[in-house]
């Protein structure tokens, strides 16, 4: 009753509407005496008599944004969920951001799509940044975007790591698929790096050809497997094909993934509803169209400010493969760098230390919602996962700022040692000292 | 609708995951099968027999000279930056330095070296076989594969730095310009690997993985060295790869593709383009060092790449990073 009287004030569901609504054949009486907004289902009763009306236009689009009730049996309802104020907490939206670059990032790639030729990879980017009106800031956008998207999705995963937000109900598959997703996304921006046929990301191709041949992943795997997964992604390893292929697996094959895995993991979300909030009756915020703006909004905000990013620093294509240089060259992208140098400060070779490490966080963060065994979600209420969420941030912190100041330089054993336990201690220590503390104040307090 | 589904009889269930079964292993069988269909069938064919016959060129297709590279790239101890000169050999995209050491004779050494720091081989032994030396200026030139055999980094990011131009990243793992101790920058310099910091040293020639600075190399084997001859114009031709030594990087072939000695021979040239072919006429003779001797052979004799029996000569564009003395070889592979 409380709700239909807000949707009346909220929708101009007045009199009008009612009326105009009458004209259709599945309102019923009551509903227009209390103005309740009966639906459909009601029909069945009333059938008989207006057998023969024909069902009649709506031409109330707001009608749509309407809730649905009382939907028959074996309806499967995909809903889009309202909330209370609690729900719009700005760390509510991490994900709204992610969204948003994925979609941008389509739309924006679409348009690079129209003038990008895997014939000439280096010289169409270049015709992309010179010739094609608004080329420059599009290509720059798209590429600002991947790195905004990737930070986000660090952000939005850690802020799920940190509130515990991956365990109940579907939670813990809405993880695992924001695992995969995260992987796509990573992978997705690797693959476009190349694309523009770089020294650097030539480099990176060769390299991941030969980690994939020469690490634990060609030695475990079977020779064929390997040869199967290098031609999917070089082909016959010629320069065309292999520009073909890397555009085929970057523009449909992982963003194709990467939309429907990402539609699932949303809808999961619907389905179990925020983690911190009670549903509460009367305090609910109908999804349309608070929710709708809200997210329309600060997408606007995400896109406004990668524009002005991109306009303030556009983006400048490294050397061509092929070209000779003296002297200092581009580093890789950021956001390759952490793993790069992890490869370098692992301290046991690629093959013994850096790869299987790698792989090990990987299955790690996977396996997070079966890992974490602690009863209560506080942050000090699971310590060690706290810690080693903590400690995840400034390995990943650390390795990205050194990778990117000195990368390719093998460093000791010694000093990965040191650099490793100091982190462990940074981030394991104040946790535990916390936790203590407030045991010790609520034991106090008592 | 859970129910619903407890109430399907026990035999159908069981019918169902046995078909369901079925269909899975079904599919499994069927994907074994896959790689034959899901690789190209090119893939993995050779895209020529044997090593090929070429002959360098600078970009505006004139035959290079081994007195011009001397003059265009050779380097001393006292030099302080040296111009990449590089050819695609044996297929295209496949990098291979030309380096031209003044002051250098360089041989094959009876052990590869092991300690202490780039020696400057003897006077007195032959040159090492593949490479073109020049007794008059004693000079050596040397073509090594330019794709680092850690994980497979081309020029520029692996470059030749000569005796007096230490790269600031190899500064970073502890190399001086000058300093007692194995620290020091090696008189002629290395060819150092920017992304992981692989060393090979050139005056070693063929065997020239170097682990002697203060950080190991992450790679484990030599560049691999490309053979060298020269004609009566002083022409330049590749024929082939330093069988003593190791695999181009990517022609490594999973599996067993880190093999030495004769197995080095018969890598296999696939995943890539040929070279293109050459429309000038094959030399007469070409001389070389062959197990330490200068020898003039036919270029039949070489087993290079052949077509219904007849030799063919491909060319190879050699670039460099700019232009000098008047030679226009700015240029990319
Ligand atoms: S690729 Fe050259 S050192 Fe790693």
């Amino acid at each position: 009753m409380k709700k239909s009287e807000k949707n009346k004030s909220n929708y101009n569901a007045s009199k009008e509407n009612n009326e105009e609504n009458k004209s259709n054949y599945y309102v019923s009486k009551e509903s227009n005496v209390d103005g309740e907004n009966k639906s459909n289902y009601n029909v069945y009763e009333e059938k008989p008599e207006e057998k023969n009306e024909e069902e009649k236009n709506n031409y109330n689009l707001t009608d749509l944004m309407k809730e649905e009730k009382d939907l028959p049996e074996g309806t499967y309802k995909m809903g889009f969920k309202p909330v209370t104020r609690h729900g719009y907490n700005i760390d509510e939206w991490t994900g709204a951001w992610v969204a948003t670059a994925l979609i941008y990032q389509i739309a924006t790639g679409i348009i690079l799509f129209f003038y990008y030729s895997q014939v000439n990879p280096y010289g169409s980017t270049q015709y992309i940044i010179n010739d094609v009106p608004f080329g420059h800031i599009i290509l720059t956008s798209h590429l600002y975007m991947a790195y905004a998207m990737i930070g986000l999705v660090y952000v939005h995963m850690m802020r799920q790591w940190f509130v515990g937000s991956y365990r109940g109900k579907w939670r813990w598959l809405q993880w695992i698929l924001g695992v995969v997703l995260f992987l796509l996304t990573i992978t997705t921006a690797i693959l476009g790096y190349m694309l523009a046929n770089t020294a650097i990301a030539m480099a990176a191709l060769h390299i991941s050809l030969i980690l994939i041949q020469r690490s634990v992943i060609g030695l475990v795997l079977p020779g064929s497997v390997i040869n199967w997964i290098e031609s999917i992604i070089v082909g016959n390893y010629t320069t065309t094909v292999t520009f073909s292929h890397l555009l085929a697996i970057h523009v449909a094959v992982l963003s194709t993934l990467m939309l429907a895995i990402f539609a699932v993991h949303f809808m999961l979300f619907e389905r179990s509803g925020l983690k911190s909030e009670k549903v509460e009756k009367g305090k609910m915020i109908p999804w349309f169209p608070t929710n709708i703006l809200y997210a329309m909004f600060s997408a606007i905000i995400l896109i406004g400010i990668v524009l002005i990013f991109s306009a303030a620093f556009p983006q400048v294509l490294t050397l061509a493969y092929g070209s000779l240089k003296y002297g200092s060259f581009p580093v890789p992208d950021w956001y390759i760098t952490p793993v790069y140098k992890l490869m370098d400060v692992a301290g046991y070779g690629l093959t013994t230390g850096g790869v299987p490490l790698v792989m090990g966080v990987v299955i790690f963060i996977f396996m997070l919602p079966f890992i974490d065994k602690y009863h209560k979600s506080g942050v000090l209420e699971r310590p060690w996962i706290t810690a080693f969420g903590i400690y995840l941030l400034i390995g990943i912190a650390v390795m990205t700022i050194w990778g990117y100041s000195e990368p390719g330089l093998t460093q000791t054993r010694l000093l990965t040692e040191y650099m490793w336990w100091s982190m462990t201690l940074i981030s394991f220590l104040p946790v535990y000292a916390m936790r203590f503390a407030k045991r010790d104040g609520e034991f106090n307090g008592n | 609708m859970d129910e619903s589904n407890n109430n399907i009889k026990e035999p159908e269930k069981r019918a169902f995951l046995k078909g369901a079964g079925l269909s899975i292993a079904a599919l499994l069988v069927g994907g074994l099968s896959i790689e034959r269909y899901a690789v190209p069938k090119d893939r993995s064919v050779p895209v020529m027999d044997n090593f090929p016959l070429a002959i360098l060129e600078d970009p505006s297709g004139q035959p290079v000279t081994t007195s011009e590279v001397i003059e265009f790239a050779g380097a001393k101890t006292t030099t302080t930056s040296s111009p990449i000169l590089v050819f695609n050999y044996p297929l295209q995209d496949e990098p291979t330095f030309l380096i031209a050491l003044k002051g250098v004779k360089i041989t094959t050494p009876n052990t590869p070296p092991s300690s202490g720091f780039a020696p400057v081989p003897s006077g007195t032994d032959a040159p090492m076989d593949g490479i073109i030396y020049d007794s008059t200026t004693n000079t050596s030139i040397l073509a090594v594969s330019g794709i680092c055999q850690h994980l497979g980094c081309v020029p520029p990011f692996l470059d030749y730095h000569p005796g007096q131009s230490v790269p600031f990243e190899s500064e970073l793992i502890g190399y001086k310009l000058n300093g007692a101790g194995v620290k020091k920058w090696p008189d002629y310099g290395l060819i150092y690997c920017k992304c992981h910091g692989s060393q090979y040293n050139p005056v070693w020639g063929g065997r020239n993985l170097y682990n002697n600075g203060p950080a190991a190399s992450p790679a484990k084997h030599s560049l691999p060295q490309i053979m060298l001859a020269t004609d009566s114009n002083g022409y330049i031709y590749a024929y082939g790869i330093n069988s003593s030594n190791a695999v181009i990087r990517t022609h490594l072939n999973f599996p067993g593709g880190e093999t030495y000695g004769s197995g080095v021979k018969s890598e296999d040239l696939t995943g890539g383009t040929a070279i293109r072919q050459s429309t000038r006429s094959l030399p007469a003779n070409l001389s070389l060092y062959k197990n330490t001797t200068l020898e003039s052979v036919a270029p039949s004799s070489l087993g290079t790449n052949q077509s219904s029996g007849a030799i063919i000569l491909y060319k190879t564009t050699v670039v460099s990073n700019e232009n000098k003395n008047g030679l226009n070889w700015k240029g990319t592979f």
